[in-house]
């Protein structure tokens, strides 16, 4: 491996590793937030803690996809680069 | 001190050597014939297969089968050589040693498959496509299996298989009717459909076996369930609102962001086909890489179960319940 092709490899895995580590603090702050909501409302009504558990799950679910993304960049970065 | 604080401490000591002693011991205990003294038994082997290349193995089949020491071999004479040319090269030399390492990547360690395929599908895909259609053919088969022995025992009054099967029918009808409507539960059998395929799917991962992998982990299966979603949505909707209506409401609200809307439902189609994908995907390679660190010692279990059980549920569900929700939008509209 000349010296090119190794500048190459390590700022791709730099990059997985920004990738990464930037794109999962919108998901773990968002999935914190939805969790912390949908306690209120089953403090709140506790009778309706089964929808709001399936929708909060559904909720977190959508807010993690950018993390799922920025993962399968890193992935990419990983194995292609 | 009580029986279960003993207990635990035990567990806790036997743990703390076992991880200590494995990031110093780069030995593996295997039972069998030892390679060596041609005895039976115990015996110890080193490892040397490094993690990069176990993760390569495991992901990247066909590019680990080109990039292994006998392909670059034959590769380095002739550089325009397939890997078809490369195995019928060894069949014809009789080069005992060499079909051996090849053939401990080929799935079933059997050429003549693999030639098969290869005619088709080329160097870079044939292993991967191989090892997906050998899952989804067993996760049809369980379905299927499944589905036989329900049917054949039906009874009016209730074995426990029947009981069971019933229930999550019951409950699947239940929510279908909550988000779709009472008069649209025929939807309940695609959507239990979906929703077992994609579960059993996630816990066949947990079968500690070498070979056996969700074939959600390939991301072809994920974008084939997602444009069958697709495909539904946009089929009921024009059944329902006519075609030339459904046409029209892409044009909403006005016309020159049509693109843009049509790019929408697409996007759908990426959006749930990766998040299942990357789930179980960054799930397997968590599992591999931590318990290659800690040499396969009661840590994959725990990993297992939250990787395995909790995240591929819960996937399963939210994949089912969002392409319940993309056909709710489309067809609740009048109400």
């Amino acid at each position: 491996m000349d010296l090119n092709q190794a500048i190459v490899k390590a700022a791709a895995l730099l990059g997985a590793g920004i990738a990464m580590g930037i794109g999962a603090l919108g998901p773990g702050l968002g999935e914190g937030f939805t969790a912390g909501k949908a306690c209120e409302g089953i403090a709140r009504t506790p009778e309706n803690a089964g929808l709001i558990t399936r929708t909060m799950l559904i909720g977190q679910a959508v807010s993690e996809s950018t993390g799922i993304y920025s993962l399968v960049v890193a992935l990419l970065l990983i194995f292609t680069a | 001190m009580t029986k279960k604080k003993i207990i635990l401490i035990a567990i806790g000591i036997v743990f703390a050597v076992e991880l200590v002693l494995s990031f110093y011991l780069n030995f593996s205990l295997n039972i069998g014939t030892n390679p060596e003294t041609g005895k039976f038994g115990l015996y110890f082997t080193e490892e040397v297969v490094p993690m990069q290349d176990k993760i390569n193995e495991e992901t990247q089949p066909d590019q680990y089968l080109m990039d292994s020491e006998v392909v670059t071999k034959y590769k380095a004479d002739n550089p325009d050589w397939t890997i078809a040319n490369v195995i019928e090269k060894i069949e014809s030399t009789q080069a005992e040693e060499d079909l051996e390492h090849i053939k401990e990547h080929l799935p079933w360690g059997s050429t003549s498959v693999y030639l098969f395929f290869h005619k088709f599908l080329g160097d870079g895909k044939t292993i991967n496509a191989i090892r997906m259609i050998r899952m989804m053919f067993i996760v049809d088969l369980i379905l299927i299996i499944l589905a036989l022995m329900v049917r054949r025992k039906i009874q009016f009054k209730p074995g426990k298989l029947q009981v069971a099967t019933e229930w999550i029918y019951d409950s699947f009808e239940g929510l279908v009717g909550e988000s779709l409507g009472k008069e649209n539960k025929h939807f309940t059998p695609y959507l239990l459909t979906l929703f077992l395929f994609i579960w059993i799917s996630n816990m066949i991962g947990l079968v500690p076996i070498p070979g056996i992998s969700e074939p959600t982990r390939n991301l072809n299966v994920t974008i084939g369930l997602g444009i069958i979603a697709i495909i539904v949505v946009q089929y009921n909707a024009i059944k329902k609102k006519g075609l030339w209506t459904h046409l029209k409401s892409f044009a909403e609200p006005m016309f020159f962001l049509a693109p843009l809307n049509i790019i929408g439902e697409l996007s759908k189609v990426v959006s749930i086909a990766f998040r299942l994908f990357g789930n179980i995907m960054g799930g397997a390679i968590i599992i591999l890489v931590v318990s290659e660190l800690v040499r396969y010692i009661m840590v994959p279990i725990v990993l297992s179960g939250f990787f395995g059980l909790f995240a591929g549920s819960v996937q399963a569900f939210v994949f089912t319940m969002l392409a319940m929700s993309y056909l709710a939008v489309e067809i609740n509209t009048e109400e």
